[in-house]
C-alpha cells in the first residue's frame, strides 16, 4: 500500500491548485494499481470545493467499492470527515 | 474635489464610507487633478476600515483615477497603519515607488496580547501567498489559539471559504487582500478586492429571475447558489459562513457593487448602499462557543450511506 502525507499541503486546503495537485498524486497511484493510504492528520480543513474536487470526483469515478477498497482516509477529524462527505455528496447528486 | 474619510471608520459606519468614495470606481483613466483625499479627521477605525482606505488608495493609482492627489493624514492613522502593516504599503504609493508584491515580503504577523494578521495579497500567479499564509501565518493562528481545537478548525474552516472564495473570483490584477485581527474572545477576519464582484458574476447567473442588486447578494448566502456551476463550485462557501456566524452569534457583512448583506447575530439583512467596484467580506467569529460544519443543520451524515474507508 503507498502511503499519501498530505501534511506539506495543510494546515488548510483551500485552493484550486492544490486540490489538482493532490487528486492527481492520489489517482496516479490508484491507476497503478495500488491501493492508497492518505493521511489527513495535518489537515485542519478544507474548502467544500476541494473536498468535491479531490474525494468527490474520486468517489464517482472509481465507484463506491473500489473508493473504499483502495483509499484509506487516516488520522481524518470530525469535521475534516464532514466535509469531505459533503464534497462526495454534492459530487454525487450532479 | 475632496474625498472626505469619515471620522470614525468602524464596523457600522462602512455605509457611510462608501457613499462617501462610490464616485473613484467611474474615474478611471480620468487623471482628475487637484484631488485632496482627506484623512486628518479620523479618529476610530478597525481593522475593516484600515483595509478599505488601503484599497480605495490602490485601486485610484492603479487605474490613474488622479493627477498627484493629497493624501492628508493625521498621526492617528498613521500609528494604525503601522499596528495594522499598511504604512510601508501606503507609502510605496506616496513615493512612487515600486509597489509590487515585494512590498508585502516584510510584514510579518504580530503577536502580543492579541495578534493581527498583516495584509496579504491573494495571488494566483505564483505560489508566494499561499505559502505565506500556510507556512507562516496559519500555524500562528494554530498556536495562538490551541487551548481550544473547536475554535481553530471553526476559524480554519471560515478562512478555507473567504480563501477559496476570492482566489477562485478575483481578477488577477485586482489583488485580494485579507487581515485577521484577533484575541481569545473573537477572530475578526476582513477581505476586500476591487474585481468584478459578487453582484455581476452571480447576477449573470440569476438574470432570469431578474433580481435587484441586493436579491442577488442575498442569494448568495443560499446554500447551493453559485456563479459557477457544473463545476466544482457548489454554492457551500457563503452558506457555511452565514450558518456559523448564526450559530456563534457573530457577524458576517458582504459588500459589493451598491448592495450590502449583513447577519448580525442571526438578523439578517440587505439593502442598498454606496458603490464598491468588487466584494468585502467581513467576520467577527466570537470564540466563546465555537461551532463547526457538524453543528450546522443538513450538515450531519451519521445515518449516510457513503462507503468511506476511515481508520
Amino acid at each position: 500500500m503507498e502511503n499519501i502525507d498530505l501534511k506539506e499541503y495543510g494546515p488548510i486546503i483551500s485552493d484550486k491548485e492544490t486540490g489538482e495537485v493532490i487528486y492527481n498524486l492520489i489517482i496516479k497511484e490508484i491507476k497503478n494499481s495500488k491501493k492508497v493510504s492518505i493521511n489527513l492528520g495535518g489537515i485542519k480543513s478544507m474548502a467544500t470545493f476541494c473536498a468535491k474536487q479531490i474525494f468527490g470526483k474520486l468517489y464517482v469515478e472509481l465507484g463506491s467499492e473500489v473508493f473504499f477498497q483502495n483509499i484509506q482516509l487516516e488520522n481524518a477529524s470530525d469535521d475534516l470527515k464532514t466535509i469531505i462527505k459533503i464534497g462526495i455528496k454534492s459530487a454525487l447528486d450532479e | 474635489m475632496i474625498i472626505e474619510i469619515p471620522k470614525i471608520l468602524k464596523l457600522n459606519d462602512i455605509a457611510t464610507f462608501l457613499m462617501r468614495i462610490e464616485k473613484v470606481f467611474s474615474m478611471q483613466e480620468k487623471m482628475e487633478p487637484n484631488v485632496i483625499i482627506d484623512l486628518t479627521k479620523i479618529k476610530k477605525t478597525s481593522v475593516l476600515g484600515i483595509l478599505l482606505i488601503y484599497k480605495l488608495i490602490d485601486y485610484t493609482y492603479h487605474h490613474n483615477c488622479f493627477k498627484r492627489p493629497n493624501l492628508n493624514v493625521n498621526e492617528f492613522i498613521k500609528k494604525e497603519w503601522h499596528r495594522y502593516g499598511f504604512f510601508e504599503l501606503i507609502e510605496s504609493y506616496v513615493s512612487n515607488k515600486d509597489i509590487s508584491e515585494n512590498s508585502y515580503k516584510g510584514l510579518r504577523i504580530h503577536v502580543e496580547d492579541k495578534f493581527i494578521i498583516a495584509p496579504q495579497p491573494l495571488l494566483r500567479k505564483d505560489n508566494y501567498s499561499n505559502k505565506v499564509l500556510k507556512d507562516k501565518f496559519l500555524p500562528k493562528i494554530e498556536k495562538y489559539y490551541s487551548h481550544d481545537d473547536k475554535a481553530v478548525s471553526m476559524i480554519f474552516l471560515c478562512l478555507s471559504e473567504v480563501l477559496l472564495n476570492f482566489w477562485e473570483h478575483a481578477v488577477e490584477d485586482t489583488k485580494s487582500i485579507l487581515v485577521a485581527e484577533g484575541n481569545k474572545q473573537v477572530i475578526e477576519i476582513a477581505c476586500a478586492d476591487t474585481g468584478n464582484g459578487i453582484v455581476s458574476t452571480l447576477g449573470k447567473t440569476l438574470h432570469a429571475q431578474n433580481y435587484s442588486k441586493q436579491q442577488i447578494l442575498k442569494k448568495s448566502v443560499e446554500k447551493g447558489v453559485t456563479s459557477k456551476s457544473m463545476t466544482n463550485h457548489m454554492g457551500y462557501g457563503l452558506w457555511i459562513l452565514d450558518e456559523i456566524i448564526k450559530l456563534t452569534n457573530g457577524k458576517l457583512h458582504i459588500y459589493s457593487q451598491g448592495a450590502f448583506y449583513r447577519n448580525d447575530m442571526g438578523n439578517k439583512q440587505s439593502g442598498e448602499c454606496g458603490f464598491w467596484q468588487g466584494a468585502i467580506i467581513y467576520l467577527s467569529l466570537p470564540l466563546r462557543n465555537p461551532k463547526t460544519l457538524s453543528d450546522i443543520e443538513g450538515c450531519n451524515f451519521e445515518n449516510d450511506k457513503l462507503q468511506i474507508n476511515w481508520i
